[in-house]
């Protein structure tokens, strides 16, 4: 992730791509870290370093699944939610958003 | 859009960083996504592969793993494939050490409840399992290669749940497994059947190795399987190298 997030951010990155994953059907590596910078307007930059070895372990979790597909003659890996994937993303949201909430009271904001 | 021979160059580049294949088509195609956006700002191709090199610097340094006794070249891997085999490892090794409790404690209980020669059997045959069952997908995975690709195995690594040394650490768990049994010897068995009788620390000494031996047996199982998994994904990909 990018320098000026990296503390703030860690720890929710497994969290941040279940999420993504759950409003696209299908995702491939790049388009998370450009749709992730894309919806905080820059601000949010996960890094390539960070994001596959999280891919990886929740792909081995049985959280999403991959497939390769050939786009425009290119092999590309996209990743899918699995039941028990969309089942821990609905989990993790709904704890998330309570602790923005709880956030949101203690800061004011 | 990149032409042949400026995709040829990546894929050069990411093979010169012994990436395991499976990682290494996503970082490809990655790879390609970066350049195409600045090729997108008006930048050339030579210009824009140099750049999302540098954003990559970091993840794709190399070094040597700390097992790696032979220093070559081809011992480096990155810091982004040891970062995803910590990810996965560490689950593999719990799953494989959780079975391995289950199983010694299963035994002890049979010791109380079968005879002797049943137990001695089932214990045989329950701790020389994992051996065997590697043994058979290390050679699954060899055959199906070389059915796709003419390259000597040890040529590339093909899933990021390989082994080092390209399941090399296969040829080590025997070594040292023939060694263990020299060192526990035929009454051990026996030692184990009566360990509700009073043991000696030798014993139980002997009685952890075990338990260390047959957890990292079923690890070695877990890594064949999930790699043998990854090998049918990138098969077609193998195929057209």
């Amino acid at each position: 992730m990018g320098k000026k997030n990296n503390k703030l951010y860690k720890g929710t990155l497994e969290n941040i791509i279940l999420q993504l994953l759950s409003k696209e059907v299908k995702m491939y590596g790049y388009q998370m870290t450009k749709h992730a910078k894309e919806l905080t307007k820059g601000e949010l930059e996960i890094t390539e370093g960070a994001l596959y070895p999280i891919l990886h372990k929740l792909e081995d979790d049985g959280m999403i699944y991959s497939e390769l597909q050939k786009v425009n003659g290119r092999d590309r890996k996209y990743y899918f939610l699995t039941q028990k994937g969309t089942k821990q993303q609905e989990k993790k949201e709904a704890e998330m958003k309570s602790f923005i909430g709880n956030l949101s009271a203690i800061f004011n904001v | 859009m990149l032409s042949q021979s400026e995709q040829n160059k990546i894929r050069n580049y990411l093979f010169s960083k012994n990436l395991p294949f499976d990682l290494l088509l996503e970082v490809e195609d990655h790879f390609q996504e970066q350049i195409e956006n600045l090729m997108q700002k008006e930048m050339s191709f030579e210009e824009a592969f140099p750049e999302v090199k540098l954003l990559w610097k970091k993840d794709l340094k190399e070094t040597y793993p700390w097992h790696v006794l032979n220093r070559t070249e081809n011992g480096k891997i990155t810091l982004l494939e040891r970062r995803t085999k910590m990810e996965i490892e560490v689950k593999l090794l719990q799953i494989a050490f959780l079975v391995a409790l289950i199983t010694a404690i299963c035994f002890m209980f049979l010791g109380k409840h079968l005879p002797f020669s049943q137990f001695k059997t089932s214990f045989i045959i329950v701790y020389s399992l994992p051996l065997f069952t590697a043994v058979i997908m290390y050679f699954i995975k060899m055959f199906s290669y070389s059915k796709l690709y003419k390259k000597p195995y040890n040529t590339f690594k093909t899933s990021i749940y390989e082994g080092f040394g390209k399941d090399i650490d296969l040829l080590l768990y025997c070594s040292c497994l023939y060694f263990l049994h020299l060192w526990l010897g035929t009454d051990f068995v026996k030692s184990f059947y009566s360990v509700s009788d009073v043991v000696s620390s030798y014993t139980i000494l002997k009685g952890i190795a075990l338990f260390i031996f047959f957890g990292w047996g079923i690890f070695l199982n877990l890594r064949f399987y999930k790699s043998l998994q990854s090998f049918r994904k990138i098969k077609t990909q193998i195929k057209a190298l």
